[in-house]
């Protein structure tokens, strides 16, 4: 059953990748605000018309 | 406005430079859309034809490609690649740009993604109905094609990450992230699922033998709908129900802890789906214990996307797109709940091989899948066409015929399940089996069954009203091609100063990282060869590689999709050995590349099947299954009658196999063409002295009986009947 | 496009009662503005409402009804409050530099309440020109924005904030800014554990769901894993307790971090020698389980309220720069540069920033911060003007007498109860608990190894698993777990506390004392006036001769009454009273004294009383009265019922016989900051455990000296100095609610650490009896801190309910 050892590597691999991800979101402070994002996704965008470009229709 | 303080807006050159105007990409949304739409609907018609045909065997039964074991992956292909992947990649392409405040990072890339996964999908089509399979389940697709989809996936992810990088908005909403974990690790179960080695242009055979290529194909197959079917729609759910709403989730802090904890569980619990095989007892409770705790990451997430709602209920009553997301996050709900009960050995006892998984993967697809992909066209299309959706009525209506649909869908095929289920354990006062026959445990279930087809049509049509719905109300506006806005720049330079670096190189984490990297890779590399040649499997010695006829046999099984009803695996229980005969050992599946333990028992398991029946049993039971069993619904397999059975590739197949580990002798290739044919007419010749005159040793049913009479005979007490010496084994 | 958030005020609200601003949803009152463009509470909101139309802004009324801030406080007020940022000593407070042509400016914004708010303020660049960028954090409540020095500065950008509604703080101690780092590594270290968890249980449930033991090569592999994960957890993620433990053995003060570290360095000391010699799987799943739980429970501790920045010193109070008078022109100077002898000038609702003597006839001084005292007081010329005090109507010369370090109010800060910190009952429990867990678990393990003596190899075996067993986990979940709650409910409730350790305080008080002014009343400003014995008519005549003095009373009074003209020969004896002709009819308004010198007729001189007589008729009473907080005597009333309560006020005795009713004799009036700070010692003294109840500088002494020390505050901006924590003023009723609540807290801790006794009590027995299998400790180890969890969680959810804040 070696492929075990393969798939607890490869599985391995994957988990390593996400907790250096998770590190670095982290650390780059992507969680010190959990207020503000949800709020702020649900913002239209702020469309160009006031600066006199109508979107092409 | 006349007012002190009233200032005409600040011109364009009045603002700093730094605000960007650019424009979102929402062509390749509207192409993924269409995609989505015309790919589901022919997933739902051959899920329709292949209903059909369990009621009416006979229904299309002559055209070989529309036979049901060859439209069967087509259909479930269908579903997952091209109905869900293409809606998977609608939300991802209109939320990821919205989210980073970025276009797409490539025009390119993202016509290159699009157009190659219609490709691939096109040539799924081309292939399966013409038996060019792997057989292994939703990695059905052969060699160049698997090729094909490594490349544009990789060019989703490349895009995808590319617009990350550019991204205008500091933080990455939860949405980002589950997109994220969807392309890396469904690149990776791809790339170690798919080793195989080619035979010639459309046939190769699986790396791994056996319990090994059982194993890693349901590791695969758990993550695919962990990964494929569930992250990506969970960040859609994350961001379509805050969005059609227009109130923030729930809780954003739970949707973090949603996220990486379903991360961390979900990659391993993929054994649950080989309970009671011959895959190792720690194995697999491993995977009932990690599929249990699954439960509450999942959960956590439903109950985070439906209490978003709370207060605006009364909005879900008017709006289809809110109404579509309910349901989808309720049957998200209950399919989570359903699947780690099902990982309970005693449970999966009884559940597995039956139409109850069936059910189960219905409601997941149509109801969590399909309610999502269906809420995000509602709320997309008339967006990007600046229009209002053409008719809420028709929207309802929909809704309507979408939900009945799979509740007249799923409940039979619960109720079927568990019958049928029952009926195969269930014995007599004297300890016979009640329900000897199979048969009759399947005729039971047909009506079942033909409810089922009603469900089946009622979503296909709720799903033709969306269509002309939506398009009705794109035509009633114009695409907006480019959506053009305004946002500030990000420069990361400018991020606050964080404590990345120093947390990273906090010496401990970092050397604990780095080591635990180094000996994964090295793991990987030094097992790889040992896992893919030298398995470790307890071995047999009576179990003896297969004669190429056999070999050929075994692939025309393949071709024909065979293992889409036929299990190859009986579990050790009484029931079972009592119907079916000894349990399957992990050594006797050693040279077998694939494996082909199957998943659903439509009809009855084969494993102990050689020698229980004479040839010319075999012979007439395939030219006309009801001959020899009346009202069987096995579709008939008459052109195995006519064509000659191809042997160009024998020669090959047999070198392929010795490289995979297969103990043909060296220079046995060169024979294996003469030692079929011997094989072929000591069989036909053995036809022909039972009656069977017509039987020519040339044709492809020969090979088919051979594999056969084969089956699980190695480690019978009493000779097989075509026991054949294993030719030339060291 | 946006439609409304439910999150803002329902419609119905809207539609009945008064007409709402259309721009901060407030009720239109006197003063209110009707235009083409709706119905504002005041000119101010209606130039925003505009502005925002301007450019194109008009979205900001969609995603809330209504969410801006109302502009009645700061119309008009003078545009010199951001001039300080002009100053680069001040502005680099604020300010941080990059290259090319950027910067960044981050600003501290009370104001900002609402989705509309994130909104807008991320949209600033649309307006001021320069700006290249902005952010804003709903919880600091602050917004960061990058711009070009070249085309714009921070003064600037404040003043646009201003004008949009959104006024910065820029006080000396602006900023208060949490500092995430704590809480980043924190994450990060739960994480690695959390990770490392998960995967020491994958590779470790083989071997138990497996009867036999597994193949060799998977043993090894798996330990090895093992070993691997759990190293992470061990250097990075249980550093913490492992320091800790090391300074209380260095500094002989042991606290819980030593039991907690010895366990966990039996556990995985343990499990490596098993490992390596081959004699046992080792118990690594259940040492990094214990660690992720433990470091859940930090998690908890660590909650605070970002927004609210506590321990503010009576710097935040004072204004960033003061008008200096240097020669013929008037300089903005930095405070930290006022020099004695410097002469300030000081406009309308300007603070006096440091001692000085008045250098103009006489003004008018509001000291209720300072003092309590509830009428603005009047100064004369060579008069000692203290630090703290709010110019009142016209504008004051001061010469000053000493630097700002050395003011009366600098000195109050000197008092040595700021300096030290205040003991926290919840650390000593934790202390002694601490001690006596780790004497315990050491003799026990001794004791134990002893008893298999001479079997060494038993020995060792019990003695480590008794410490790995003793290693007080679930103890150590149950306070921060249930604290946490309770500090979340509060908070919800509208108390915020400083930490959730003060719950426990608060659920140990005995004596309760009530500040009056700002904390029973509502503060200062807003007097409200009932003419005696007047029509209306008359009662406008006197208001509109009020309306030409700049005494508080005086303004009050004009306030009640909308003022106009035509009144002759005002003739004012400052802090007395105004004697004028309003419409040919002769108005005398003043004190008892002044009405006696004036007219004939004698009036009793009463507090909080002035007298008004028209064409020499019999004077009449006006009382001017600061309204009592609606609710505030029955929650005094109601705390009264099972603690000893006292009024501490620094005002006159006035309002005795108001409050008498409810405080009965325990009543302290005239009280100097020094006093109340006494008092609460007095009290202490006599075995009380005293909780302050206060709002302004004057109490911030007792709040220091109180074992727990509560400001009331009517916007959580404003100055709550030395606390530990703050109740909305519409929460106040709630005060004996609270109290409740937090001893209902107590009460599920106490029953947390029971039931943990009792685990870790069974474990020992196991541990003793060297029957301690790693199946065991991986079992009891997660469910003895599950229960405390569902515990903590199910019991707080039942009991005494907070109403949560509409």
């Amino acid at each position: 059953m070696s492929v075990i050892a393969l798939l607890i590597g490869a599985g391995g691999l994957v988990a390593a990748g996400f907790l250096f991800a998770f590190a670095w979101a982290v650390s780059a402070g992507q969680f010190d605000d959990t207020t503000s994002p949800p709020v702020r996704m649900l913002f239209d965008d702020d469309h160009s018309e006031d600066a006199n470009v109508q979107p092409r229709l | 406005m006349s007012s002190p303080v009233s200032s005409a807006a600040l011109p364009l050159d009045e603002r700093a430079t730094d605000i960007d105007t650019f424009e979102y990409d929402n062509r390749i949304v509207r192409n993924f859309m269409i995609a989505t739409a015309l790919w589901g609907v022919v997933a739902f018609l051959v899920g329709l034809i292949v209903a059909t045909k369990l009621v009416f065997p006979g229904f299309l039964a002559f055209i070989p490609p529309l036979s049901y074991g060859r439209l069967r992956p087509l259909h479930t292909n269908a579903a997952v690649f091209a109905f869900a992947g293409n809606a998977l990649f609608v939300g991802v392409y209109y939320s990821l740009q919205r989210l980073c405040k970025a276009r797409m990072f490539s025009d390119r890339l993202s016509a290159f993604h699009f157009w190659g996964w219609q490709l691939i999908i096109v040539s799924a089509a081309l292939t399966l109905p013409f038996g060019f399979t792997t057989s292994k389940e939703y990695a059905e697709l052969e060699w160049p094609i698997d090729i094909a989809i490594t490349l544009v996936w990789v060019g989703f992810g490349v895009n995808m990450i590319g617009t990350i990088l550019r991204r205008r908005e500091r933080h990455m909403y939860v949405a980002i992230w589950f997109y994220l974990a969807t392309f890396i690790t469904v690149a990776l179960l791809h790339v170690v699922n798919s080793l195989e080695l080619p035979v010639s242009l459309l046939k190769s055979y699986s790396m791994y033998a056996g319990v090994q290529d059982a194993l890693v194909q349901w590791w695969y197959g758990h993550n695919a709908v962990a990964f494929f079917l569930t992250t990506p729609f969970l960040g859609i759910m994350y961001y379509f129900i805050p969005k059609a709403a227009n109130r923030p989730v729930f809780s954003y802090r739970l949707s973090i802890v949603h996220f990486w904890s379903l991360i961390f569980l979900y990659i391993w619990a993929g054994p649950h789906h080989l309970l009671y095989t011959a895959l190792p007892d720690w194995a697999q409770s491993l995977g009932t214990v990690f599929s249990l705790m699954l439960i509450a990451p999942s959960w956590g997430g439903m109950v985070n996307g439906l209490l978003t709602l709370r207060g605006a209920w009364d909005r879900v009553r008017e709006d289809p797109v809110l109404k579509f997301l309910v349901v989808g996050v309720t049957a998200y709900g209950m399919s989570t709940f359903e699947g780690p009960m099902m990982s309970i050995k005693s449970v999966n006892a009884l559940t597995h091989f039956t139409d109850y998984i069936i059910g189960h993967v219905h409601l997941g697809a149509l109801a969590w899948n399909g309610g999502l992909a269906f809420a995000m066209l509602y709320y997309i299309v008339p967006r990007i066409y600046g229009t209002r959706l053409f008719s809420v009525k028709l929207a309802n209506l929909h809704f309507w015929l979408a939900t009945t649909g799979i509740l007249f869908y799923a409940i039979p095929l619960y109720i079927g399940g568990i019958t049928q289920s029952l009926m195969w354990r269930d014995f007599n006062a004297d300890g016979a089996l009640r329900y000897p026959n199979f048969l009759e445990t399947v005729t039971r279930i047909i009506p079942m069954y033909a409810m089922r087809i009603g469900g089946g049509t009622l979503f296909l049509s709720g799903a033709c009203v969306a269509i002309y719905n939506l398009y009705r109300t794109a035509a009633s506006g114009a695409l907006i091609a480019g959506e053009r806005v305004q946002a500030p720049r990000l420069r990361p330079e400018l991020a606050p100063a964080t404590a990345w670096h120093r947390a990273v190189e906090a010496k401990p984490l970092r050397f604990s990282a780095l080591v635990f990297v180094a000996v994964a890779i090295g793991g990987a590399v030094e097992y790889i060869p040992t896992a893919l040649i030298r398995s470790n499997v307890p071995t047999i010695a009576s179990v003896k590689p297969y004669t190429p006829l056999e070999v050929e046999g075994r692939d025309l099984y393949i071709r024909e999709g065979c293992v889409g009803c036929h299990s190859q695996m009986v579990r050790p229980m009484r029931a079972e050995t009592e119907r079916y005969g000894e349990y399957s050992k992990a050594g006797e599946f050693v040279y077998d590349h694939p494996f082909l333990w199957g998943s659903k028992r439509t009809g009855p398991d084969l494993h102990r099947v050689g020698g229980k029946y004479p040839d010319s049993w075999h012979y007439l039971h395939m030219r006309e299954p009801a001959s020899t069993s009346p009202g069987s619904i096995m579709p008939a397999y008459s052109w195995l009658y006519d064509a000659p059975l191809d042997t160009s590739h024998t020669e090959g197949k047999i070198i392929t196999l010795r490289r995979l580990g297969v103990p043909y002798s060296d220079g046995f290739e060169q024979h294996a063409v003469a030692a079929l044919r011997t094989q072929a007419e000591a069989i036909a010749n053995g036809l022909k002295a039972s009656g069977m005159n017509t039987a020519a040793p040339d044709r492809e049913i020969i090979a088919v009986i051979a594999y056969l009479q084969r089956l699980g005979t190695d480690i019978k007490a009493r000779p097989a009947i075509t026991a054949a010496p294993a030719p030339g084994a060291r | 496009m946006m439609t409304a958030l439910d999150t803002s005020i329902p419609d119905q609200d809207l539609a009945t009662g008064p007409t709402r601003c259309r721009h901060c949803g407030d009720a239109c009152r006197s003063g209110a503005v009707t235009s083409p463009s709706g119905v504002f509470c005041c000119a101010g909101c209606e130039s925003v409402y505009l502005l925002l139309h301007a450019h194109g802004l008009a979205d900001y009324y969609r995603c809330e009804i209504a969410p801006g801030v109302s502009q009645r406080q700061t119309a008009g007020a003078p545009d010199q409050r951001f001039a300080a940022l002009d100053d680069e000593a001040v502005a680099s407070r604020f300010v941080t530099r990059f290259g090319n042509d950027l910067s960044r400016v981050t600003f501290s914004i009370p104001a900002l309440h609402c989705a509309s708010c994130l909104w807008l303020l991320e949209r600033i660049w649309r307006v001021e020109s320069g700006v290249t960028r902005s952010e804003a954090h709903l919880l600091h409540r602050s917004v960061t924005v990058e711009f070009k020095p070249s085309r714009t500065g921070p003064r600037r950008i404040a003043e646009r904030l201003a004008a949009l509604g959104y006024e910065p703080v820029i006080d000396a101690e602006a900023l208060a800014t949490p500092v995430p780092r704590v809480r980043r590594r924190l994450y990060l270290r739960l994480g690695v554990a959390g990770f490392a968890f998960g995967n020491v249980m994958l590779f470790s449930i083989p071997r138990y769901a497996n009867g036999a033991p597994l193949e060799p090569f998977f043993q090894a592999m798996f330990d090895a894993l093992n070993v691997l994960f759990a190293l992470p957890v061990l250097l990075f993620s249980a550093a913490d307790y492992f320091r800790g433990a090391w300074r209380s053995a260095r500094t002989r003060t042991i606290t819980l971090d030593a039991p907690i570290a010895i366990g966990l360095a039996a556990l995985f000391g343990r499990s490596l020698f098993e490992i390596v010699t081959r004699t046992g799987e080792g118990f690594l799943d259940s040492f990094t389980g214990l660690v992720f739980f433990l470091l859940i429970g930090k998690l908890f501790q660590q909650k605070a309220f970002d927004r609210l920045a506590f321990d503010r010193t009576a710097r935040s109070f004072l204004p960033l720069s003061v008008v200096v008078e240097r020669g013929p022109d008037a300089v903005l100077t930095p405070i930290d540069r006022l020099r004695a002898g410097d002469v300030v000038v000081l406009r309308h609702n300007e603070v006096v920033p440091a001692d000085g003597v008045l250098l103009d006839e006489d003004g008018a001084i509001d000291f209720a911060f300072v003092t309590g005292e509830q009428a603005a007081v009047q100064r004369h010329r060579g008069d000692i003007v203290i630090a703290g005090g709010r110019v009142v109507g016209r504008t004051l010369r001061l010469s000053l007498a000493r630097p700002v370090s050395h003011s009366a109010l600098a000195r109050l800060w000197t008092h040595p109860v700021f300096a030290a910190p205040k003991r926290v009952w919840l650390d000593d429990v934790l202390a002694h608990f601490g001690r006596w867990f780790t004497v315990a678990a050491l003799m026990l393990a001794a004791g134990g190894a002893m008893w298999w003596w001479p079997d060494a190899r038993r020995a060792v075996e019990v003695a480590t698993a008794v410490l790995i067993i003793a290693c007080p986990c679930a103890f150590t979940l149950a306070a921060p777990l249930t604290l946490g709650t309770a500090m979340g409910a509060l908070g919800r409730a509208g108390i915020f506390l400083k930490s959730p350790a003060v719950a426990l305080d608060l659920s140990r008080v005995t004596a309760v004392a009530f500040d009056k002014t700002g904390t029973l009343t509502t503060s200062g400003r807003e007097t409200s006036v009932r003419f005696h014995g007047r029509t209306g008519d008359e009662a406008r005549l006197i208001g509109r001769l009020a309306a030409q003095s700049s005494h508080p009373v005086s303004r009050a009074i004009a306030g009640a009454i909308s003022g106009g003209d035509g009144i002759d020969d005002v003739i004012e004896v400052a802090g007395l009273g105004l004697r004028g002709t309003v419409d040919g009819r002769a108005v005398v308004l003043g004190s008892a004294a002044f009405i006696g010198a004036v007219t004939a007729h004698h009036v009793p001189a009463i507090a909080g009383v002035t007298w008004a007589a028209i064409d020499g008729d019999l004077p009449q009473p006006i009382e001017a009265t600061t309204p009592e907080r609606p609710g505030a005597a029955a929650a005094a009333t109601a705390v009264a019922r099972d603690h000893e309560t006292w009024l501490l006020s620094g005002d006159d005795a006035a309002a005795e016989r108001r409050w008498s009713a409810v405080f009965g004799e325990r009543m302290r009036f005239r009280q100097s900051p020094e006093d109340k700070l006494d008092a609460i010692r007095e009290w202490q003294a006599r075995g009380h455990r005293v909780l302050m109840v206060g709002d302004g500088l004057n109490d911030a002494g007792a709040l220091a000296a109180a074992d727990v020390g509560i400001a009331v505050s009517d916007s959580t901006a404003c100055l709550v100095p030395a606390c530990d924590a703050i109740i909305a003023g519409d929460r106040l009723p709630q005060l004996d609610a609270v109290l409740a609540y937090a001893r209902r807290a107590r009460t599920v801790i106490v029953l947390c650490f029971a039931v943990s006794i009792v685990y870790n009590v069974g474990g020992l027995a196991l541990a003793l009896t060297g029957r301690l299998t790693p199946l065991a400790t991986a079992i009891l180890m997660p469910v003895s801190s599950l229960t405390i969890v569902g515990l903590s969680a199910g019991l707080m959810r039942r009991g005494p309910r907070l109403e949560p804040r509409p």
